[in-house]
């Protein structure tokens, strides 16, 4: 095969049993890779009722076809599994260099099954595989442990692990590979800890062949001129990275704000990219083959806060500053360097310690309880309470488990600002409808990197349309769920997709791998994949009833701001959306659906 | 009314905010800012005399695009906002 490498690594953690199997081309084909494949073989091989934290879940590392080619900004790779926040198909995505170097090793994907009785780390040096002790690394963080790995592998290696949060299964730990980059949300860090996994190193030395070089190269040439041309990744990300959108959401009305209690913060440029360029960065880094080099190498000279490392990325600072109404960026950054260290995710931290100040001032959370005086605005508490959450300390052991089940066990599950139990982003969709339904029809619970109705709503990429109007959205959020699919399938980031298209993803495709991929078929991939992952959430207990949003969307509307007096209307776009999607009223593919993606 | 800058226009604008200015519409705003700010602010703005599709302009939060572009008029009690494309997520 080519682009893909056509090796899977099967590693059996409860015997230790490791082995190389061959990749079958036909399904490869019809899901691409990474997030799709993964899917794919996980939904075959994986009872959807499974309990995620149990040995019978799997743990899937998928590359796609282009990772680790000189596809523009190739470094990506999936984890597949399902996630313990929410109890849905969960793939989490992140970039650096650890995803192509499983490539280089000769694998397309890892498949972990079983759970070890004593931790290990696997040790892929090219095709020498073996499963080593990491008792000597268990409570270490994400840097002292990928530290010490590469010390006593290969200094050349990468590494991914898992720091305390996942060993302490905290529901919402990441997996963080080359020191700052995450596979960050749905909790597939406490997987791999509940399987006494810490770390994932690998060495690889051959390089990925494509099908055709002439072509390939002219659709990398092509595609990368596209991306300089851009003022967005030629410019602004290298320049202020994703931290940049605060303001602008801000003034757009759409900023949620003290737990979505409002959709615009007063304080919002103290916490912005201009301000973080202005103050605490060092530079841009870019992961592997990337041109826009949007990453944030910062540093906390002195004070309280004192530290350095990478970020805060836009939701981050959004998590912990707007989100908690804290305006000092030095706290942020500090506790966006202690979820990257304990190994947790950062938009579920800041919002659960959002929904944790509003049961505060609410009077449900005590003081006492807390250890720490929770207002909103006490920049202290995000820093002292991601600490306590990661470690599982004190009222830290509730936070663990996600604003859900905190909010729920104080009797009030309505505070949680979530979908499916997980933390919705930045964007408050009272503010930008079309976000809304995202939210809403997510296959793994909140987020807004399934279909960025930010893009047209508020970007006004690839046009600009109407934020508070609802007509339409179902038809723009279908192709971006279905070209966001078949782009994270593929190996590259998301963020080239606002030069860069469904032709310009076929291209590469179609001269890596030599199968005729056109714009239409990398679409129809895209929404096959949305549909597997669909029949997966359904079969593991999912309905109509939970493609929703908090009822504070849907009834409260925003106080202040451009936005004064919104709600979401939900209601209308979901059923459109249905239509749209080819499903049922209730949400469920048909049967005509399912022929027509091959799925039935 | 008030005019908030971002983002990279700020390089070269060098401050975030301004007051006071007056203007009957969005054009007029513009060409006094252009005036103000010289040749690096009209570039970005109106590189070819028409306005850049790169840069964007909410009055009170509401893109030109939904109210009347260029000929949107404005009142003194009106907060305009100006950024460069920008992304990210």
């Amino acid at each position: 095969m080519l682009g893909w490498v056509g090796k899977i690594l099967r590693v059996n953690l409860t015997d230790g049993k490791i082995k190389e199997e061959s990749l079958d081309k036909k399904i490869a084909e019809k899901f691409i890779g990474a997030r799709g494949l993964g899917t794919k073989i996980f939904y075959d091989e994986v009872d959807p009722k499974v309990d995620p934290l149990s040995e019978d879940n799997k743990l899937i590392f998928a590359t796609g076809p282009l990772t680790g080619t000189y596809a523009t900004s190739a470094g990506r790779y999936n984890v597949i599994t399902k996630g313990p926040l929410t109890g849905t198909i969960a793939a989490s995505n992140s970039g650096g260099y650890f995803g192509p170097e499983i490539k280089f090793a000769g694998y397309d994907l890892i498949i972990f099954e079983g759970r070890s009785e004593k931790p290990v780390y696997l040790w892929v040096n090219n095709n020498n595989v073996e499963l080593r002790s990491a008792e000597h690394l268990w409570g270490k963080s994400t840097h002292e442990t990928t530290d010490i790995l590469l010390e006593e592998t290969d200094e050349e290696a990468k590494v991914a692990c898992i720091g305390p949060g996942g060993e302490k299964l905290v529901k919402f730990a990441n997996v963080i590979n080359d020191y700052h980059r995450a596979a960050g949300r749905t909790g597939v860090g406490a997987v791999m800890g509940s399987k006494n996994l810490k770390a994932v190193v690998v060495r690889g030395r051959k390089g990925v062949k494509v099908a055709d070089n002439d072509g390939f190269k002219k659709a990398v040439l092509d595609a990368r001129k596209k991306l300089a041309a851009h003022p967005v990744t030629s410019e602004g990300l290298p320049a202020y990275g994703t931290n940049v959108l605060v303001n602008i959401v801000n003034q757009s009305g759409a900023l949620p704000t003290r737990n979505f209690q409002d959709g615009y913060f007063e304080a919002a440029d103290k916490i912005g990219g201009e301000t973080l360029a202005e103050t605490l960065l060092v530079r841009n880094k870019g992961c592997f083959a990337c041109p826009i080099g949007c990453g944030r190498v910062t540093v906390i000279k002195s004070g309280p806060y004192k530290g350095e490392g990478e970020g805060p990325e836009y939701e981050t600072a959004w998590a912990f500053g707007a989100m908690c109404g804290v305006d000092n960026l030095e706290a942020i950054t500090k506790a966006n360097y202690l979820c990257n260290e304990l190994g947790i995710d950062t938009i579920t931290m800041g919002s659960t310690i959002a929904c944790a100040m509003e049961l505060f001032e609410k009077g449900l959370v005590t003081p006492e309880e807390a250890g720490i005086e929770l207002n909103f605005g006490n920049p202290d508490a995000i820093v002292i309470l991601t600490e306590k959450t990661g470690m599982r300390e004190g009222f830290g052991d509730k936070l663990a488990e996600g604003s859900y089940r905190l909010a729920e066990s104080y009797g009030m599950p309505e505070l949680s600002m979530s979908v499916k139990k997980q933390e919705m982003p930045a964007y408050d969709p009272r503010g930008a409808q079309g976000m809304g339904l995202e939210y809403a029809t997510s296959n793994r619970g909140g987020c807004h990197v399934r279909g960025y109705m930010t893009s047209p709503e508020i970007l006004g990429v690839p046009e600009k349309i109407d934020q508070h109007t609802t007509e339409g959205k179902a038809d723009w959020l279908k192709i971006f769920q279905d070209l966001t699919a078949a782009l994270d399938s593929s190996g590259i980031c998301l963020f080239t997709s606002f030069a860069i298209g469904a032709d310009e993803i076929g291209a590469m495709l179609k001269h890596a791998t030599g199968i005729d991929y056109t714009a239409e078929e990398v679409l129809k991939a895209g929404e096959r994949i949305w549909n597997l992952e669909r029949l997966f959430n359904l079969k593991a207990g999912f309905s109509k009833k939970d493609d929703t949003l908090p009822p504070r969307l849907l009834k409260q509307p925003v106080k202040t701001g451009p936005s004064k007096g919104k709600v979401v209307k939900l209601e209308e776009m979901l059923t459109d959306y249905y239509k749209v999607r080819g499903w049922s009223e209730e949400g469920v593919p048909t049967e005509d659906k399912l022929n027509e993606l091959e799925l039935a | 009314m008030k005019v908030k800058i971002f983002a990279n226009l700020r390089e070269i604008t060098k401050v975030k905010q301004l007051e006071g200015i007056k203007a009957d519409d969005v054009r007029g705003l513009l060409s006094k800012l252009c005036d103000k700010f010289g040749r690096a602010f009209e570039k970005k703005v109106f590189p070819d005399g028409k306005l850049s599709e790169e840069i964007i302009i909410l009055i009170n939060g509401i893109h030109i695009t939904h109210l009347k572009g260029l000929d949107t008029s404005l009142n003194d009690d009106d907060e305009i906002s100006i950024f460069p494309m920008v992304y990210g997520g």
